[in-house]
């Protein structure tokens, strides 16, 4: 649903400090989202910062806007705008701070981008080393195509 | 977790397993395929039962059944024993594997067919059986049972799958084989409920408890080498009784009238009376299945609404 998220009844700020020192301020509302962050809070109640340091500070703001606007037209907008690298740093982002919504709608952008795509495509834009011996890669290459002869090829 | 530097390149596979796990599942068999060739790691994630296991669910579960898979089964036996064993005999010149088989000869039934079977035995020596099983369907290659509705009675089948028309062709389960349909469409097809081919009676379990109102399925053959097909029927009332629901005794008689709607009242074709108890092989009729699901009868009677004699 279209919603900004609006102030609880307790209108406690917290900060989030990301791996590169970068200081955020949010709600508290907005910051429980954030499972991870919400199991920290738990455990001390009193605390105001809160250190992620896995996340850059860049991407830590991306995640908390996405937090804040979230909705069907949101989400199907916020994954173009993206490169692939900042794609795959997101989700690891939305992995470490336990944020289903996020993880969903990241892991749904990659699996688009693969869409169609020739396993050397996907080599250069996800950075993965062919380890296959050229013999192994001979035969890759020609496997399987009897089993799919109606389908275009990329 | 490792601390991620700005200055070094991010890689699919730094990603948690689990989430890599939940993009795979989000593509396509071919995707599949492509992602099995970017590197050895992938190509072992790609190929898991678990990922091909709901493809198969997805795309082939309303024709492929359990018998089938029984019949995947042998054939993954036979392919994956070592080279001139017993069973690796039963591979026949034209490089195909034979199915089960049942009946009496004549009258024998093959339970399926997979063409080019040496295709698949990669993939099964290194245990991926959902991969090859869901290649063998895509391809046309297994020739698997289901069965054919027609009008108002199914046909026991092999169908094989053609992927650039996404059509069947259908041959007949006898020893012949031969073709009996081509560009059938999926909505045509279910897979077989039971295990009992078509050259072999079905051993009824339903007999004592039938009564008037119970929808069937029901063998019927032309004749004793014709191969049996499945009727849609409904269990009527004996034409002593007044059809009361409160004085109905038809269900005590040893009499069992089986009614096929499609006919008119008064049509000879109408009503079929059998006796409960005798297990007449010789006869045209065979066993009975008694249906239980409402989406079954519902199909029948959509097919029923489709057909009625005026």
């Amino acid at each position: 649903m279209a919603e900004e998220k609006s102030q609880a009844s307790s209108s406690k700020m917290l900060t989030l400090k990301a791996s590169d020192g970068v200081l955020f301020e949010v709600e508290l509302n907005i910051a429980k989202e954030m499972k991870t962050v919400q199991a920290y809070i738990d455990d001390c109640e009193d605390i105001e910062t809160i250190p992620i340091p896995n996340v850059l500070g860049k991407h830590l703001a991306i995640v908390i806007e996405y937090i804040k606007k979230t909705n069907e037209e949101y989400d199907a907008e916020f994954e173009k705008q993206w490169n692939m690298d900042d794609l795959q740093l997101l989700l690891l982002a939305a992995n470490y701070l336990n944020i289903s919504g996020l993880q969903e709608c990241l892991c749904k952008a990659i699996a688009k981008r693969i869409e169609n795509k020739s396993p050397e495509y996907v080599r250069k834009v996800f950075n993965i080393e062919n380890d296959h011996s050229p013999e192994e890669e001979a035969k890759l290459r020609k496997e399987y195509k009897w089993a799919f002869e109606g389908v275009d090829k990329d | 977790m490792k601390k991620i530097e700005t200055s070094s390149k991010i890689s699919l596979l730094n990603l948690p397993e689990s989430t890599l796990d939940v993009i795979l599942e989000l593509l396509s068999p071919i995707e599949l395929i492509n992602m099995s060739k970017v590197c050895t790691y992938l190509r072992g994630k790609c190929r898991s039962d678990h990922l091909w296991d709901n493809h198969m669910k997805h795309k082939w579960g309303r024709v492929f059944g359990h018998f089938a898979f029984k019949e995947w089964q042998w054939h993954v036996t036979i392919i994956t024993k070592e080279e001139g064993s017993v069973l690796n005999q039963q591979i026949n010149i034209l490089n195909g594997s034979l199915g089960s088989f049942s009946g009496s000869w004549p009258m024998l039934c093959v339970g399926s067919y997979l063409e080019e079977c040496h295709n698949f035995k990669s993939l099964l020596l290194a245990n991926h059986f959902m991969m090859a099983l869901y290649l063998s369907l895509e391809s046309g290659k297994f020739w698997f049972p289901a069965q054919l509705y027609r009008g108002l009675y199914v046909h026991d089948a092999l169908v094989s799958y053609n992927s650039i028309t996404d059509t069947f062709r259908a041959r007949t389960r006898s020893w012949n084989g031969r073709i009996v349909g081509n560009d059938i469409h999926w909505d045509k097809l279910r897979f077989s409920p039971v295990e009992t081919s078509s050259c072999v009676r079905h051993v009824s379990d339903c007999f004592q408890e039938l009564k008037p109102g119970d929808h069937i399925e029901i063998q019927w053959r032309g004749n004793t080498q014709a191969p049996y097909d499945w009727w849609y029927a409904v269990i009527g009332h004996l034409d002593s009784c007044n059809e009361n629901e409160n004085y109905c005794l038809c269900q005590n008689s040893e009499t069992l009238v089986v009614e096929f709607k499609q006919y008119p009242q008064r049509s000879s074709m109408r009503k079929a009376k059998l006796t409960r108890h005798t297990e007449d092989s010789a006869g045209n009729y065979g066993g009975i299945r008694k249906l239980h699901s409402q989406e079954e009868i519902q199909k029948w009677n959509e097919l029923l609404d489709h057909q009625r004699y005026i």
